[in-house]
């Protein structure tokens, strides 16, 4: 508040939220709607892997739907499907409104937008027919990879400029995790795609490399975008200020700097200083919990989160709730005999969708269920808005499946590893949490169908006059030309 | 934290500290490993069906249930000495540490047997000079050895194996210098003796249960100031992936020629580190199946079979099925397969005959190829507990 | 969760950041543990060697599994002597057919000049071994295996299934070699120049 020193010199006009609204309407809810539709795929294929895991007996004949290929293709609908369109989409809005400034160049966005979803679904092609890496959460064959770098740039060009269009204004945490997950995405993506894929480095010296990439993309990426979102709609529809922008630093820079070292499993064949270094950063990874969480609570005080009137509060109360939890099964790997006990188990994967679904969809289903309608102004027309809290409700049960799957009946299969039992034990206590965690599958399968319709009947009601592409295109030109005129 | 360019910066500077501690450094230290192993073969990159086999294994995702990597579990090292150092002082110190092997008589009797060995090799070694060139001083230290050891061992336990055991070497009485020259000269006899005594005089000192820290000061005494050469043998405690077929826990140059390193994140099925020798050897008697090439097809025709129909043989195996990597073919009553195709029976009692696609041969090859079942330097094989009588 | 949560389209201020400040004694704590794990880590690294690995914690440990230099010789030998040797020798070094025994044999235990000049040049025609004549014929190693590798067999096969004789180091060989060269033998032995060119012992 007391920093805007170089900025009083000609500080920009700060555009109408409306305005800013129009601006950012076209790539905004095309990136939404790609996101809509990624998530039920991700969702659906998921389930599809999770049956041919129960019945063994399921599609036998099909190499293109065998398990192996069907998880790599639902985390890659997950992370970069849905993750990264509707991430990117919040982002650039976020951005804006924090800026007070109309999105810069909203052509370069839905350039890259089209360029990103073309990677998703040639990556998605790719991995059917046999082309993935190797590396469990960084599936990107090498020239999805490539695309999906351009059409980040494309993006993240826009969004850079916009966030530079304007200096006088205070930075809101928010701000800084979107730069950070601009920055990180082509940074992670870079060394996943140039060390693991095109040019892998020496043997083992992949794994600690893919675990990094892997939980980069994950703390990192999607939790800085994720929990951009928390620090923005908590305070925002409260009406009150964050607490503290020291606590918020502070968990911010945490997060970058451990982000990447944290869930190192302790048996990986590195050498023992990785793993070490890694158990480090786990118990450090309090310092992240504790700093978001006193934060977003001292801010929410007496404010009911998940039991609120508010949907968009509701969704954010049960993000926050999810990002606690996964923080807290990252700090609790830095223990080692946990470590030890959970490792290859369905807990990490559990915990993955605890991140995905509970946190970050969470989050992203609250924040656009807040941004899309107001995109189109007042006279928004949004008659099924009333199906929504079943998304809310649905993937929350979903996730609180899941979460009970892993961290709950793990243990029987961690226990089995550690003792010298037989095959068939093995295999029943394998896969207990997963008979448990299908349930919760299924309901993330629901959940994100009732959203896709959703966000579809706000399209298709809103646009119907405007609807035809060469409209759409006509008014992203005059928003551009408008922004340039600027 | 107002400044826009600082931001960009200070992301760039924490995100580059975990790529330097993850990525960075790993790689710089995977590009000093060397493949040789200081005996042996060095460690060879696959080639030809395993090279293609490790792409079938990659394109079907088999690591999202399989683990390639056997971890640690809990063990304690038996430390046998190969040879005693010459300093007998310290080599009793160290020895003494571990109470129950430091029992006089073991320890003595070893010593006794290395010294008369080592005497009567000095001896001989003169007595096959000619006599003007011959060591006056060498033999009277020899002598004066055996005299010692031998008055030492009747010192410390007179009794009756102790007279045997020297007596078989050919030392008895008091008139030994005489006797011994003149029964030093035959050789094959002598030889077949100083082995066994040697032999004798390499034995355990620890029984597998002490862990590093106990051992520690023991090694040092023993390497570094007594002189003597041990071998340290690590025997598993609780340590599951031994017990249940790998070899020793998996280290980095395991992985050092896979282009794509795939050490899978679960298990939910078994982990494969060794799974190469469990088709390639017998599992109980140990030995190479590669030998009997009958008995190789069968082990082959039975993974083809596993892969073909998990379930096959009312196993309860909950992998899908990878029928696409075979060719099938439902054979009619009586019908016999024919040469190259393996006969599977269904659950209905019909048959089928597959015929493995160049895909399944190459994922056979991989898995073949997947094997820890050789020591390295820094990862001694694990001896396994014995399975308890049950 | 009484209440139906409605669609409300009124727009909120954008947020902004207060100006708690972080209590001293939290940080105090927070540097502490931070301060902690360092020393942990400072401890159990292995002094960030690359050879490591879980279950053995430090790069002392790791090298007195190594094997020491005596036992690299005689397992080199060993991976030669399968390599070489085993097909004719046998893996318990029995012999088989013509080709004599090695474990026990006076020609491996004795002479170890006569032993390297018999790899060097091979052997043929009769010769007697533990009582037994055999007659077959050995091939010249000196242009396959490099002194010092004849040397790390030698080595292997005199302190194998029982034999226990001295060393064998690849000067020795090499000196063997060079005697050899002098005396001008360019054919494999027979026993009677063997016995000839060196003694019995």
């Amino acid at each position: 508040m007391s920093e805007n020193t170089d900025s009083a010199a000609n500080p920009a006009p700060e555009a109408k939220p409306e305005a800013i609204n129009a601006s950012c309407r076209l790539p905004v809810l095309f990136l939404f709607f790609s996101a809509a539709i990624w998530v039920v795929q991700a969702s659906a294929v998921g389930v599809l892997g999770s049956l041919s895991m129960h019945m063994p007996g399921f599609l036998p004949d099909f190499p293109y739907l065998t398990y192996g290929r069907l998880e790599a293709n639902a985390w890659v609908a997950f992370l970069f499907g849905f993750g990264g369109n509707a991430g990117l989409g919040l982002t650039l809005w976020m951005l804006s409104r924090l800026r007070g400034m109309k999105l810069a160049r909203p052509g370069f966005v839905v350039a890259g937008a089209v360029l990103w979803n073309v990677g998703v679904t040639a990556a998605m092609v790719g991995i059917t027919m046999g082309d993935q890496p190797g590396v469990p959460g960084y599936e990107l064959p090498a020239y999805a990879g490539r695309v999906l770098f351009v059409g980040h740039a494309l993006i993240a060009f826009s969004a850079v400029l916009t966030y530079f269009s304007r200096r006088h204004k205070q930075l809101y945490p928010s701000s800084w995790y979107l730069i950070a997950s601009l920055v990180a995405f082509p940074w992670i993506l870079g060394t996943a795609h140039w060390l693991l894929v095109e040019n892998p480095v020496r043997g083992a010296a992949q794994i600690p490399a893919a675990h990094w990439a892997a939980t980069s993309l994950q703390q990192v990426w999607l939790g800085s975008m994720g929990l951009a979102a928390l620090i923005y709609f908590i305070p925002k529809i409260i009406q009150r200020e964050l607490h503290s922008r020291q606590w918020a630093g502070f968990g911010f820079w945490m997060l970058l700097i451990l982000g990447g070292w944290v869930n190192l499993n302790s048996g990986s064949p590195i050498p023992v200083w990785s793993i070490k270094l890694s158990q480090l950063a786990s118990m450090l990874y309090i310092f992240v919990l504790l700093a978001v969480c006193w934060n977003l609570l001292q801010t929410a005080k007496g404010v009911p989160l998940i039991g609120s009137r508010d949907l968009t509060l509701k969704f954010m109360g049960v993000s926050f709730a999810s990002w606690a939890l996964v923080a807290f099964y990252t700090f609790g790997n830095s223990i080692v005999e946990w470590n030890n006990l959970l490792q290859f188990t369905y807990a990490a994967t559990a915990m993955r969708h605890v991140f995905a679904w509970g946190f970050f969809a969470m989050a992203m289903f609250g924040a656009i269920y807040y941004v899309a309608p107001r995109l189109f102004g007042n006279e928004v027309d949004w008659a099924c808005s009333g199906t929504y809290k079943w998304v809310f409700y649905l993937t929350g049960f979903g996730v609180a499946v899941v979460a009970l799957a892993g961290m709950g009946f793990s243990y029987g299969h961690g226990y089995a590893l550690q003792e010298s039992v037989g095959a068939d034990v093995l295999a029943k206590k394998a896969l207990m949490p997963m008979r448990i965690a299908f349930l919760g599958e299924l309901a993330f399968l629901a959940g994100s169908l009732i959203f896709l319709c959703s966000i579809a009947c706000l399209l298709f009601r809103n646009c119907c006059g405007e609807c035809n592409p060469m409209s759409l295109i006509r008014q992203c030109r005059t928003t551009e030309s408008e922004g340039g005129a600027k | 934290m107002n400044k826009s360019p600082w931001i960009f910066l200070g992301v760039l500077f924490a995100l580059s500290l975990s790529w330097w501690g993850m990525v960075y450094g790993p790689a710089s230290q995977a590009n000093n490993l060397s493949p040789e192993l200081g005996a042996g073969d060095p460690l060879r990159p696959r080639v030809g069906l395993a090279k293609q086999g490790e792409q079938v294994y990659r394109e079907n995702g088999c690591y999202y249930c399989h683990t390639r990597a056997a971890i640690g579990g809990t063990f304690g090292y038996e430390i046998q000495i190969t040879q005693l150092g010459d300093d007998r002082q310290l080599n009793a110190e160290a020895v003494d540490r571990h109470g129950k092997y430091s029992e006089k008589s073991v320890f003595q009797k070893a010593y006794s047997y290395k010294a008369v060995a080592k005497a009567a090799d000095a001896l001989k070694a003169e007595q096959d000079k000619k006599p003007e060139e011959r060591d006056e001083k060498k033999i009277q230290d020899a002598n004066a050895t055996l005299i010692s050891a031998i008055g030492l061992s009747n010192d410390i336990s007179r009794g009756a194996e102790e007279a045997v055991n020297l007596k078989a070497y050919g030392v008895s009485g008091v008139s030994f210098e005489k006797d011994l020259l003149a029964q030093l000269g035959l050789p094959a006899e002598m030889n077949a003796n100083q082995a066994r005594l040697i032999k004798e005089a390499s034995f355990p000192v620890t029984d597998g249960s002490e862990s590093w820290k106990d051992i520690e000061g023991t090694i040092q005494k023993l390497k570094d100031k007594a002189g003597a050469q041990y071998k340290l043998q690590p025997v598993a405690k609780e340590w599951p992936d031994v017990q249940k077929g790998a070899g020793r826990q998996s280290v980095s140059r395991d992985f050092l020629f896979d282009e794509h390193v795939m050490v899978g994140v679960r298990r939910f099925g078994p982990d494969l580190s060794n799974i190469g020798r469990n088709i390639l050897f017998d599992k109980k008697n140990g030995e190479e199946v590669a030998n009997n090439p009958e008995e190789q097809v069968i082990e082959d025709n039975n993974i083809y079979k596993h892969l073909y129909d998990p379930q096959w043989n009312g196993k309860s195996s909950h992998m899908p099925p990878f029928r696409y990597l075979f060719k099938e073919r439902k054979l009619g009553e009586n019908e016999r397969v024919q040469s190259g195709e393996i006969e599977v029976e269904k659950e209905d009692s019909y048959r089928v005959a597959i015929t493995p696609t160049a895909k399944a041969k190459a994922l056979l090859e991989y898995m073949k190829s997947l094997r820890n079942d050789k020591p390295l330097q820094e990862a001694p094989l694990v001896r396994r507990k014995q399975a308890s009588a049950k | 969760m009484s209440e139906e949560p409605k669609l409300s389209m009124n727009e909120h201020d954008e947020p902004v950041s207060g100006n708690a400040q972080m209590p001293v004694g939290v940080a105090v704590v927070l540097a502490l543990l931070g301060y902690i794990g360092c020393t942990k880590v400072d401890e159990l690294n292995a002094n960030f060697a690359s050879n490591v690995h879980f279950p053995f914690g430090s790069p002392i440990e790791v090298a007195s599994l190594a094997p020491s230099e005596e036992q690299l010789v005689v397992m080199r030998g060993k991976a030669l002597y399968a390599k070489n040797c085993m097909a004719c020798h046998q893996a318990n070094g029995g012999g088989s057919g013509v080709n004599p025994p090695l474990a026990n044999s006076p020609y491996v235990l004795e002479n170890s000049e006569r032993l390297s000049a018999i790899l060097l040049k091979g052997l043929g025609g009769p010769i007697e071994v533990l009582g037994k004549t055999y007659n077959g014929a050995m091939p010249a190693w000196e242009s396959t295996l490099s002194d010092v590798q004849i040397a790390e067999v030698l080595t292997y096969i005199r302190q194998e299934w029982g034999n226990s004789a001295s060393r064998i180091t690849g000067e020795e060989v090499s000196k063997v070699s060079a005697k050899i060269q002098e005396q001008g033998q360019s054919q494999p032995w027979t026993e009677p120049e063997l016995s000839e060119a060196f003694s019995a012992e």
